[in-house]
């Protein structure tokens, strides 16, 4: 594989849809980590994704796997590629003997062992229809899917939404298990934001078409907070100093960014762990700045 | 016929009258502020927060606290944790609950408070032992401590 | 290729059995009309029945079949491909679009030969069975059937492949088919009524009327139609058969191209899902 720093990297990406534009989205997918990618139903992950794939063509921007251009070398970059959806996208009358054949003569680097096992690890039955497989059986097969051609980035578009916390939980360690080569990236996109908080390295926040925020995950954890006080105390501080606040009949809670310099300016005021989704839910209110 | 519509009308006005006190106090300013990060269990805090402000003087005898199911839903919790707290504060004599009503402050006897101040005062004194006992600071040299530091 | 080529090949397996099962099912019933035409009941009702009874059931197994199995076996998953979301998956894997229109159209080539093999050698039987002379014309006859059907299941695909939602292509298909129906009906109608005039039928006549002027002539309705059938309409089968022939399989090939590269260009115009 060609030597390259970032598994993907997106620059300016654009696209216009009636009532909705993907506005100058940028950011990178450093080689060997896991990048979450939250936002609300709408904001434009999957418009992102999709554009990624080649499955949109976009207005404008450039975009580049594995250090080459997305568009120009599809079907080269496309060898190392495995894309998971939210649902299933085979024939519900195939089987998985069916696609391991058909999937043998697809990629160049297949193998129906790797296929196999990983059939028998997750208990998939070989034979049986994908019309009667549960929700969590047909993820599996996806996931061994993704995983049997060698690939090197596994893109995931709201894989893990439906599915119930012990087979998630499974799903994460097989991630982790993928990402010990450190050639593998993965970039998922996801509503379940405890996965995300667990394994991802790096996370990126769309809302609306626009990044609010993209960095590694800890230190976005880290300098955000939730600054607590009473109404009162609430009119002295600066309307700068936090994305918004809600406020309630007995206090109110805001979304700082720089928690260490809020330490300081509002010492004694108490200032608690914010989570990914707390992130998410002040940040899209962000221009309300006072809500409840 | 006249008599009925008067004594009909009285009896609604008393009942108004009465009414008007209870509205009168449901506007009270209270901050409650729940840390996650505290490791002290919720409930616990609520408890705390409400008491210290009613010995404060911030709170007073006869003001209407928010109903149970009102607090969960401004501080975004569970209603048996406010049921828990209420029920703590009813215990410990400061509130007070009446069914249909809701919870009031209650009237503060100076020997209550007295007992609570001590408590807390006993919680600390507590903890400073503990502390001296493992720097191995004798007890004369606590109550040398308390001397200078109660004349401040 | 070949792996998308396997894919049709499994989708179609249901649609494969049914269409085995029916033609072995027509080929038996004609069998025992055979030999209820010899020995059995058939034979019974009397010369004429029987003959009439062997011709219907010669006419099913020779063109009957052929029709079954064409409009049966020629596989057009690009709807299906759609429905379950195959599309998009699609579009993840190291294929183009050539490649992936091309499975289908690779896929119903090679069925148009298999069934059109199955279909002569059923004609052939036919014609052994019922104790007829074989024409080679029912070779070309058979295989018209074939290029009609391979070309509607490729003009279906284009529109297929051209749109993500599979009710406008299903619209525009119907209102297509619609259009041809209705234009050749009005065609061939014209072409019966001028036929009809050259006896001195005009169109405003009653039915009457018009049976005078027939009988005029020595003929019945039925007799201009028989003679419209067999000296016009086959007349023209007859002259294009020996002289253009070689029209058909130009005009399917180049069909077929042309739908091959529509359904590309159509696939790369359709976006993404939403």
């Amino acid at each position: 594989m060609d030597d390259y720093t970032n598994a993907i990297e997106i620059k300016g990406l654009t696209k216009r849809y009636d009532g909705f534009t993907l506005d100058n989205v940028s950011f990178n997918v450093p080689k060997g980590s896991i990048m979450g990618f939250i936002g609300q139903n709408g904001a434009g992950k999957s418009t992102t994704i999709n554009a990624l794939l080649g499955i949109i063509k976009p207005d404008g921007g450039e975009l580049r796997i594995f250090g080459k251009d997305a568009v120009s070398r599809e079907r080269e970059i496309k060898q190392d590629i495995s894309a998971v959806f939210d649902e299933l996208p085979f024939h519900e009358q195939l089987n998985a003997k069916m696609l391991d054949k058909m999937l043998k003569h697809i990629f160049r680097e297949w193998s129906s062992e790797t296929f196999g096992r990983y059939l028998e690890r997750f208990q998939l039955p070989t034979k049986k229809k994908f019309g009667q497989f549960s929700k969590g059986m047909k993820m599996k097969l996806q996931i061994a899917a993704a995983l049997s051609h060698n690939s090197k980035l596994l893109i995931m578009d709201e894989a893990t939404t439906g599915l119930d916390p012990v087979i998630r939980s499974e799903i994460l360690d097989i991630f982790m298990e993928y990402l010990q080569d450190d050639t593998h990236s993965i970039l998922m996109s996801s509503h379940i934001t405890s996965d995300l908080e667990k394994i991802a390295d790096s996370v990126t926040f769309i809302d609306k078409g626009k990044i609010l925020l993209t960095g590694f995950k800890d230190d976005i954890l880290s300098s955000h907070g939730i600054l607590k006080c009473g109404r009162s105390d609430y009119s002295s501080i600066d309307r700068q100093d936090f994305i918004s606040a809600r406020i309630s009949d007995v206090g109110a809670e805001l979304m700082v960014s720089d928690r260490a310099a809020c330490e300081l300016k509002y010492s004694g005021a108490v200032i608690d762990n914010a989570t990914l989704d707390d992130i998410m839910v002040y940040y899209v209110n962000r221009e309300k700045k006072e809500w409840s | 016929m006249q008599f009925f519509i008067l004594s009909l009308l009285t009896s609604v006005c008393i009942w108004y009258i009465m009414c008007i006190p209870s509205i009168y106090n449901m506007v009270i300013t209270m901050d409650i502020i729940i840390s996650n990060s505290s490791g002290e269990a919720i409930y616990e805090q609520i408890v705390s927060q409400i008491k210290a402000q009613i010995m404060s003087g911030k709170l007073s005898e006869g003001d209407a606290l928010p109903s149970m199911r009102a607090l969960a839903q401004s501080l975004r919790i569970s209603v048996i944790t406010t049921k828990r707290a209420y029920e703590e504060l009813e215990r410990s004599g400061f509130i007070v609950s009446v069914t249909g009503k809701g919870s009031f402050v209650k009237g503060q006897d100076k020997e209550l408070v007295r007992e609570e101040y001590l408590r807390q005062a006993e919680q600390l004194i507590s903890q400073a032992c503990d502390k001296a006992r493992i720097g191995g600071i004798t007890a004369e040299e606590l109550h040398e401590l308390v001397d200078i530091l109660y004349a401040e | 290729m070949k792996g998308l080529m396997l894919k049709e090949f499994y989708l179609s397996r249901k649609l494969r059995i049914i269409g085995i099962a029916i033609w072995f099912v027509v080929i038996l019933l004609c069998v025992l009309i055979r030999i209820s035409a010899l020995h059995g009941n058939i034979a019974l009702l009397g010369e004429g029945s029987a003959r009439n009874a062997e011709s219907v059931a010669w006419i099913v197994m020779t063109f009957g079949n052929s029709l079954l199995l064409y409009s049966m076996q020629f596989t057009n998953s690009a709807d299906a491909d759609e429905k379950c979301g195959f599309r998009v998956y699609e579009h993840t894997l190291p294929l183009s679009e050539k490649k992936i229109v091309g499975a289908l159209y690779l896929t119903n080539l090679c069925a148009f030969g298999i069934v059109t093999a199955v279909n002569y050698i059923t004609a052939l039987s036919a014609c052994l069975l019922f104790d007829r002379s074989f024409d080679p014309m029912y070779l070309v006859y058979i295989l018209g059937i074939g290029c009609l059907a391979y070309v509607i299941v490729h003009i279906k695909a284009v529109l297929s492949y051209r749109f993500r939602n599979p009710h406008k292509g299903q619209m525009i298909f119907t209102l297509f088919c619609l259009g041809i129906y209705f234009g050749g009906a009005f065609g061939f109608t014209r072409w019966f009524t001028g036929y009809y005039e050259r006896f001195g039928v005009e169109t405003g006549m009653s039915e009457t009327e018009q049976d005078a002027i027939l009988e005029a002539q020595g003929l019945t309705q039925t007799m201009v139609m028989k003679e419209f059938f067999t000296n016009e309409v086959m007349g023209v089968v007859r002259w294009f058969g020996s002289n253009a022939w070689w029209l058909v399989p130009v005009v399917v090939g180049g069909v077929t191209a042309l739908c091959y590269f529509l359904s590309v260009r159509g696939l790369k115009r359709r976006g993404g899902r939403c």
